[in-house]
Formats: structure tokens, sequence, C-alpha cells
């Protein structure tokens, strides 16, 4: 009896689970790519790292100088163009390093020989946070991290910079 | 820092290190002519920049906070702004700058409990032009080494 029971389908169940089943696929073939649309942009945001240019490689010397270059960024609400500064300069091996300003410590601007005591460090006016040319903080100084490294490539004469990044200890 | 969710939790943990709170007073009237309800607009959008690179450039000593807004200078608005004051020197914060484009302020400024930056703005001018931006990033440079110079003094 039970057997038959499960076997049983009529014909008018039948029909509704195939419209059902038909009209299912043509709603989801409809609005997928609705949806698709409407959170292209956030899918977008996650896509590869952009590369600015910065300044043509001859201008760098071994000693640091400020450039400035300007990134478009997107918070939440907000789309801007927000102008972000590194501390450029040639590396005794020739390699170019790009550090980023922001204080490892609370996020102030250091500046290169900003302080006449110590005129071959990075100096943070705001807590004497300071550190070696190479980036690497000062012991003893509040920062406990080594200032941020942009990624950086070299793309017919000029210096392109990517995203500021924790150096990775030595 | 700024006075937002994030800041303010950065902040509230590294208290002892952030001792310099950043005022700016605005003025928001209606009561008078049309040109220069442009131009007290105009001067706030400025000032609004200049905080803004302060803010950026010592974002770990400073707490820049939002305007504080009036419409006439008179005696009960300076035992506001005292009264507003004394709860900032509670939190505590070493060093209190207003900062402003209203000259009246200049007038008043032995009645204030914290240190006045007034900045003479423009008027009028347009913010896009790079005269007008060089001129304001004169001007924050300047502020920048005078709040420095507080600090070291």
């Amino acid at each position: 009896m039970s057997k038959d029971k499960k076997k049983q389908v009529s014909r008018r169940q039948f029909l509704n689970y195939t419209l059902t089943g038909v009209g299912g696929f043509m709603a989801a073939g409809m609005l997928s790519p609705m949806i698709r649309f409407a959170i292209d942009p956030v899918l977008k945001a996650q896509g590869e790292e952009e590369y600015v240019a910065v300044v043509e490689v001859d201008k760098i010397t071994t000693e640091p100088q400020r450039f400035e270059f300007k990134v478009h960024q997107v918070d939440a609400w907000y789309e801007s163009d927000v102008t972000k500064t590194a501390w450029v300069f040639k590396q005794e091996d020739g390699s170019i390093l790009a550090l980023s300003p922001i204080c490892t410590h609370l996020g102030c601007v250091v500046n290169w020989s900003g302080n006449e005591d110590y005129p071959n460090q990075f100096y943070c006016p705001c807590h004497d946070g300071r550190y070696y040319k190479d980036g690497v903080n000062v012991p003893n100084t509040p920062p406990t991290a080594p200032l941020h490294v942009y990624d950086h490539k070299i793309q017919d004469g000029m210096l392109y910079l990517g995203k500021a990044k924790p150096r990775e200890e030595a | 820092m700024k006075w937002n969710k994030q800041d303010m939790i950065n902040y509230l943990q590294a208290k002892e290190y952030v001792d310099t709170a950043i005022l700016p007073l605005v003025p928001v009237t209606f009561e008078q002519e049309e040109e220069k309800q442009v131009s007290q607009a105009f001067q706030k959008e400025i000032l609004d920049i200049m905080v803004h690179e302060l803010e950026k450039e010592y974002k770990g000593r400073v707490l820049a906070l939002p305007s504080y807004i009036y419409s006439s200078i008179d005696l009960e608005e300076l035992a506001r702004i005292n009264r507003f004051t004394e709860g900032l020197n509670q939190m505590p914060f070493k060093h209190i700058f207003y900062i402003t484009f209203d000259q009246m302020w200049k007038m008043k400024e032995r009645d204030l409990n914290g240190i006045l930056l007034w900045v003479p703005i423009l008027k009028e001018g347009d913010i896009q032009q790079k005269d007008t931006q060089n001129m304001i990033n004169d001007q924050i440079h300047q502020l920048k080494d005078l709040i420095k110079n507080y600090w070291n003094s």
C-alpha cells in the first residue's frame, strides 16, 4: 500500500513540478545577470594591485627624497583621489627602496633628517620615534616595527609604486 | 586622529600619547548678506582642508574634533566654549588649539582657555586654482611648524 502511494504522482502534480522547475530556471536566468551587474563593483575592487607612476628613475638619488603621488581610493561611501607620499632612494646595492612615511607607532608622518641631532635617520615629530635609513626602527624609540615598504616596479625608466606593506623580517 | 569610531578606539588605547586637541571654530549665521554666507561656507571648506592636513601629519598626537559651531561671540558664547574646553582639559589634553578664520575670536583671545590659531583665509576664490592651492599649502605648512614649536617649547 505504502509502496503504491510513493509512486503515485498525479498528472496535475507532475505538471506543477515541471512548470515550477522550468519557471525557476527562467527566473534564475533573468536575475543572475542583474545581480552580477549590481555587485560588479564590489568584485572589481578586490582585483589586482594598481601601480602608479611616481618619478623618473634617474631622478632617484642615494639620499631619500620625498615624492607625492595620487591614488584612487574607495571607502564605503566615498570615492576619492588620495595623495600619498613616499621616501625614495637608491640603496648601496643599487636597488630602489620606497618607504611609507607613516610612523608605525601611531601614524604621524616621518621626515628624513627631521631632527638636527639625527641627520641620517627618519624622525617622527610626534613622539621622537626614529628609523635608520633602511626604514628599520631605532631600538628604544616608540615605534616597534620598521616603516612599511611600497611595492615597486620599473618600466620605461619610470618608477611605479603599488601598496605599502609591512616589512618582512630579515 | 579624527572623530570617528576607529580613531576613537585607537585614541582611548593610546591616550597618553595624544596630548593635543584641535577644535575648529566655525561661524554659521543666516542674518546677513548672501555673499557673506557664501564666503563663510567657502572659508569653512578651506578650514576643513587645513585641519585634515594637520591631522594627517600629526595623526598620532592630535585629536581633530568636529567643528564647533556658533552664531555670535558674546559673553554667553564665551562661557559655553570655556565649559567645552574644560571638558577637553579633563581628558586630559595638554595642548588645546582653537583654529578659526573668524577675526572676532582674535579680539576675545584673552578670555579663552586654549591657544587660538587665527588664520586669515581667503574670502573668495577658487579652490581648484593652482595659486589658491599653493597659498593654502603654505599656510598649512606654517601651521604645522607652529604646532611643532608649541610642543617643543
